[in-house]
């Protein structure tokens, strides 16, 4: 059995589908957390839930999930046992994903909390929640064997998989609501399945079902016929025959290798990834956020280029140039970024009535001395270029000093915040910060004493404190939109993802070579991605190590963008040095390519 | 001008272990060489030099006079390939295969991809990965051969066909040899074929040529050498003889290939060994291929 389960397809490439899946979709949960953190949200424990359930099934529908192969339909192993593998194969690859998924997003929730003192998600509720997810995919992974038992590969459609998947994710969602003990009821349900499925498993697995069987072979006459209809049909030139070539191209890369890897698990993610990189977080947080995805993008393209270049060798015989193989890899990801990209811009336009309607402006006590502070994003901070930060002086002459932090450790630059309220502050000087924080943040000013009057008052110990729970500004002025950054963020973020996708490509495409091993190959990709993973905790190190903070850095970069759009000389610069460096990079990579040696994985 | 040139070539895909080692010969227009050789011994590994595959550690390779990494579709686009692993998109169509390489090769003779198709019963709706081997690599000589390519590569091209299927797949690229007047490199393990279809063979073992030499003089001006062990001579003595190519010990006596044919084996070995009572004859190509990579183990 130990054997049968090392050899089980899916075991065997588990690690790549943790990391096609379920890592990727824990991080972004992880980097949610952490925007949400930033605006003083808190997250459902059932994202996590569907965290997981997300990563499961890109792992059934894509995944190599199959009954038994035929190698082992051709040794002496009882079907059951073979069976009995699949099973445990499948329930071991459902553990890791869990496994994976919880452990990176715990490891999320401990950051957040060592950093700021909040738990992002109930940690009581968590043990409860995991028993749910088991059980749900325990039972999930039973009725999905419920067709043609005697057939040696699962016959699983994508529809099934998502139908069979949602429907035990939406009663998991129900019994999670009820108590930890309902966790029982798909438990055993599964089992019940599960042996009702082991008793139907027949002596022997079959390749074909009877009625699986192929059509019957064309007769001369027709064969004939055919190739008269073909001869007629005029030979296919320019466009046309540039389409068949390049849809041919395409499909060898993603369903003609021994790997196949679906354009339908692939190009989503891309476009997902182009959308975030858009402002569409400012329909929840703010589009500072979005500067963090960019390892997240690059690692996500470097996993999709790699793989299909496996199936090079079906079209390297032909007279084809490597420079157009190489274009039908790249500019269809390229499209796809964009695409996202312009869907996130069109999502926020439509959301319009709430798109950057979360409030950004807080007055909160602050953490380490009881005071009452108001906060303001990054990006409404101003820049100290000499670390020379100014007072802020109100009309009537109150004086106090400006919040600020440097932009790392050591740099001389400091955000600073012109609306800081230290202890001392009198109301009025607040009232007169949070309406200069208003205008700044959404360009109109609100009135003084409305603000005084609604919002704030003074206690007994003279400080001033918040009326009611918190500040309600975009809630009490629903006209009110943030003013968009604005400057040249586009190709900065879309120049900074093609060019490291490009590096990155080279540094692999090294390993293209007769004569390296595919452990090599594997290995040289994963430090890749790894070092993709690496820099997206880079913020998350920064902020334990007190060496930057995230969010400064990001509000730095949102201002400074916000200043070049303000010149359209420095605009059309920054355009310029990121076409100019993307296309280098892609000359670059495009030439390594040509030099690139095929070797034909085995079939 | 030579159709191929292939001067020291080296290739190695790991350090310290040559595939090829200083690899050196080169085809006239219209020849048909045969490409002989244990497994491993760097056939396919040549043939991808020449399709510009891979790529040569050291050394120069020329296909109608042009570096085939530098001008990758001039070259191909003058090139039949075929090869046991060669394998077409599984889901394409045989129609749209061929119309893939009609729209590819300028000069694609439709007539002759129908007469093949024809004759090989083959449907343009069939899918290649619903063809058996064979027929798939049906499909992949049609086309090979249909743009009339002036030289065609041809390795182990019938590895793993049954014989009638082998046997039809030889009959059909000889006869489009003679209707076309390609030059012809291939490789393969079956030495009849090669007999049959070569008109001069090239010998690798461990990455080195044994034989470079016309049919007709393989099997005239090389000699079978059995040699009884009566006489003293032991097989240092015998290989160290500058005609003699290998020798091993058998059985019956010890058996040597020289590059003379029998009756001078048999004067040179008494002259210049002392040695007497060898038979010594010429034999078939699967002999002669067998005496002389073992002998050389």
């Amino acid at each position: 059995m130990l054997n049968l389960l090392k050899q089980n397809p899916m075991i065997r490439t588990l690690p790549r589908w943790l990391a096609v899946s379920a890592v990727p979709v824990a991080l972004i949960v992880n980097l949610n957390m952490g925007i949400a953190l930033g605006y003083k949200q808190t997250f459902d424990p059932l994202v996590m839930l569907a965290a997981v359930w997300l990563s499961f099934t890109i792992f059934l529908v894509f995944g190599e999930v199959t009954r038994c192969t035929p190698f082992e339909m051709a040794l002496p192993i009882p079907a059951r046992r073979l069976w009995l593998a699949h099973i445990t194969s499948t329930v071991i690859s459902a553990l890791a994903i869990l496994v994976v998924t919880v452990g990176l997003v715990a490891g999320g929730v401990w950051l957040l909390w060592r950093l700021s003192g909040r738990l992002m998600l109930p940690v009581d509720e968590m043990g409860g929640l995991t028993a749910h997810v088991c059980a749900g995919l325990f039972l999930a992974i039973a009725f999905l064997q419920n067709p043609l038992p005697p057939l040696h590969r699962l016959p699983r459609s994508g529809v099934r998989v998502v139908l069979v998947m949602a429907v035990t994710l939406a009663l998991v969602v129900l019994l999670s609501k009820i108590g930890t003990w309902t966790a029982l009821i798909p438990l055993l349900l599964a089992a019940a399945v599960g042996l009702r499925r082991y008793q139907s498993v027949p002596r022997v697995f079959t390749l074909f079902t009877a009625d699986a069987g192929g059509a019957k072979p064309a007769s001369r006459d027709e064969i004939t016929a055919g190739w008269k209809a073909h001869a007629a049909a005029s030979t296919p030139r320019g466009a046309v025959f540039a389409r068949l070539l390049h849809r041919t191209i395409f499909r060898c890369f993603y369903v003609g290798g021994k790997r196949k890897f679906s354009p339908w698990l692939t190009f989503p993610f891309i476009v997902l990834f182009g959308a975030l990189l858009s402002v569409v977080d400012t329909l929840w947080f703010e589009d500072s956020q979005r500067f963090l995805y960019v390892p997240m993008a690059v690692y996500v393209l470097i996993s999709f280029t790699a793989q299909p270049l496996g199936a090079l060798y079906l079209v390297d015989s032909l007279p084809i140039s490597r420079r157009r193989v190489w274009n039908v890899l790249v500019i269809p990801y390229v499209a796809a970024l964009l695409a996202g990209y312009g869907l996130g811009m069109a999502v926020v336009a439509l959301r319009a009535d709430t798109a950057g309607k979360g409030e950004v402006i807080h007055f909160l006590q602050g953490k380490s001395d009881g005071n009452t502070y108001l906060y303001v994003p990054a990006s409404a901070m101003k820049i100290a270029w000499d670390s020379e930060v100014p007072k802020t002086t109100s009309p009537w002459g109150e004086t106090h000093e400006a919040w600020s932090r440097p932009l790392h450790r050591w740099s001389r630059v400091r955000l600073y915040s012109p609306y800081h309220t230290p202890p001392g502050s009198s109301l009025e000087f607040v009232a007169w910060q949070i309406s200069r924080a208003v205008e700044a943040v959404y360009g109109e000013a609100l009135n003084l004493d409305e603000i005084a009057s609604r919002y704030l008052e003074t206690r007994a110990d003279g400080s001033v404190g918040l009326r009611g729970e918190r500040l309600t500004i975009q809630k009490d002025n629903p006209h009110l939109r943030r003013i968009p950054h604005g400057g040249p963020v586009f190709p900065f973020l879309m120049g900074s993802v093609f060019v490291l996708w490009m590096l990155a490509s080279i540094v692999y495409m090294q390993t293209l070579r007769a004569g390296v091993t595919k452990r090599t190959q594997a290995l040289v990709m994963w430090a890749l991605m790894a070092a993709m993973l690496l820099w997206w905790f880079v913020p998350f190190v920064l902020a334990v190590t007190h060496v930057a903070d995230p969010e400064i850095v990001t509000g730095f970069l949102v201002i400074v963008f916000g200043r070049i759009g303000a010149s359209a000389w420095a605009t059309l610069l920054v355009w310029g040095a990121a076409i100019a460096l993307s296309a280098a990079a892609y000359a670059f990579a495009s030439g390594r390519f040509v030099r690139v040696e095929v070797v034909r994985e085995e079939v | 001008m030579k159709v191929v040139e292939f001067v020291n070539i080296h290739r190695a895909y790991k350090k310290g272990f040559d595939v090829l080692k200083g690899v050196t010969f080169s085809i006239e227009p219209g020849e048909v060489v045969g490409l002989l050789g244990k497994n491993g011994a760097g056939k396919t590994t040549l043939i991808r030099i020449a399709m510009g595959m891979l790529e040569a550690q050291q050394g120069e390779v020329r296909i109608f006079g042009m570096d085939p990494r530098e001008k990758p579709i001039e070259v191909k686009r003058r090139i039949g390939y075929v090869s046991e692993d060669q394998i077409l998109p599984p889901f394409l169509r045989v129609g749209e295969v061929i119309d893939m390489h009609r729209g590819l090769f300028p000069d694609w003779d439709n007539d002759m991809a129908l007469r093949l198709s024809e004759r090989f019963g083959l449907s343009p709706r069939e899918r290649i990965r619903s063809l058996s081997k064979g027929q798939a690599r049906q499909v992949a000589l049609l086309c090979a051969v249909s743009h009339k390519p002036e030289l065609l590569l041809l390795d182990e091209p019938a590895g793993g066909l049954d014989p009638a299927a082998r046997r039809e797949f030889l009959e059909t690229s000889i006869q489009l040899l003679n209707e076309a007047g390609s030059t012809i490199l291939f490789s393969s393990h079956h030495l009849t074929d090669v007999e049959r279809m070569a008109g001069r063979v090239v010998m690798i073992h461990e990455g080195s040529i044994l034989v470079d030499s016309d049919m007709d003089a393989l099997h005239e001006d090389y000699t079978l050498a059995l040699i009884p062990r009566v006489n003293g001579a032991t097989t240092k003595k015998i290989i160290a003889h500058e005609d003699c190519l290998s020798v091993r010990e058998r059985s019956d006596a010890m058996h040597a290939v020289f590059r003379l044919d029998p009756s001078r084996t048999a004067a040179v070995l008494e002259r210049d060994l002392g040695v007497t009572g060898v038979n010594c004859r010429n034999v078939a190509l699967e002999d002669m291929f067998i005496e002389l990579v073992e002998g050389q183990e």
